[in-house]
């Protein structure tokens, strides 16, 4: 679950995405929409008059981010390239859906809990 | 010697081809998300995928008041750390809290600049079966579990 700040305005703009990241998912055939975690519930709740976001994601595996880290760095290239691929097939679904993908670095990118 | 030469320029031709389309050092495809993928598949995950009747609620968990060394209150902790931070931007977020009558916190993942992250359970959640893969085939092991 995510809970977010209350005075932000790209808050509105990251439910507005995932909704129509979730939208697109339903009748999108892009290969890389099963690699795009979608955001399966989204409520908002009042505190002190202030509205909060909330997003409900699926479950986050160990990050790609963790996999360097023990690796020291570096990872076979073939894996490498079937990562860089798979990057892509998500990036095509995600642009497909008409939203941009800002912050595409090591951390967001999970794998599998196995 | 010609021959060995020919034979030898055909191996070298057909090992660059299968080499160039993958056929040899062929690695293991690897998914970043497969575990997610079965439980979509299966229909587990996604309040949007299965109807009403198939989910149940779940008794949301109590947690202990006592037991552990309680900060003060005074003292900042990880988001709280930022010059930028503000008491009122954030939710206040306890453990053991259920939230929009359907999710339980359980404990926090993390942080970043504009919101927390908490692992919680699904309290109107579908039951889970444990299945156990063995040579013959997936058999269960226990049925009507929650998450």
């Amino acid at each position: 679950m995510k809970s977010m700040v209350c005075d932000y305005g790209s808050v509105e703009r990251e439910v507005a995405a995932q909704k129509a990241l979730s939208e697109s998912a339903k009748t999108s055939e892009a290969a890389g929409k099963q690699y795009v975690r979608q955001a399966l519930d989204h409520f908002e709740l009042s505190q002190d008059g202030r509205n909060h976001h909330f997003l409900i994601h699926e479950p986050l595996g160990v990050t790609l981010d963790f996999f360097l880290d023990i690796s020291h760095g570096s990872l076979p290239i073939y894996y490498v390239k079937e990562v860089a691929y798979q990057i892509l097939q998500a990036l095509e679904f995600i642009h497909g859906a008409g939203v941009i993908h800002a912050g595409t670095t090591t951390l967001p990118l999970s794998h599998p809990i196995p | 010697m010609l021959l060995a030469k020919i034979l030898g320029y055909l191996y070298a031709t057909v090992k660059s081809w299968a080499l160039s389309v993958n056929f040899i050092n062929k690695p293991a495809r690897i998914f970043l998300y497969p575990t997610m993928n079965l439980l979509r598949g299966l229909g587990s995950t996604g309040i949007y995928s299965h109807s009403e009747s198939q989910l149940r609620e779940v008794v949301p968990r109590t947690f202990p008041t006592t037991g552990f060394t309680t900060i003060p209150a005074s003292e900042t902790v990880e988001e709280e750390h930022w010059p930028w931070y503000t008491r009122q931007s954030f939710y206040p977020v306890s453990i053991g809290d259920v939230l929009h009558s359907k999710y339980q916190v359980l404990y926090k993942l993390g942080y970043g600049t504009t919101s927390t992250i908490w692992m919680c359970r699904d309290l109107r959640s579908v039951p889970l079966s444990l299945l156990r893969k063995s040579a013959e085939g997936l058999y269960v092991v226990a049925t009507n579990m929650s998450a």
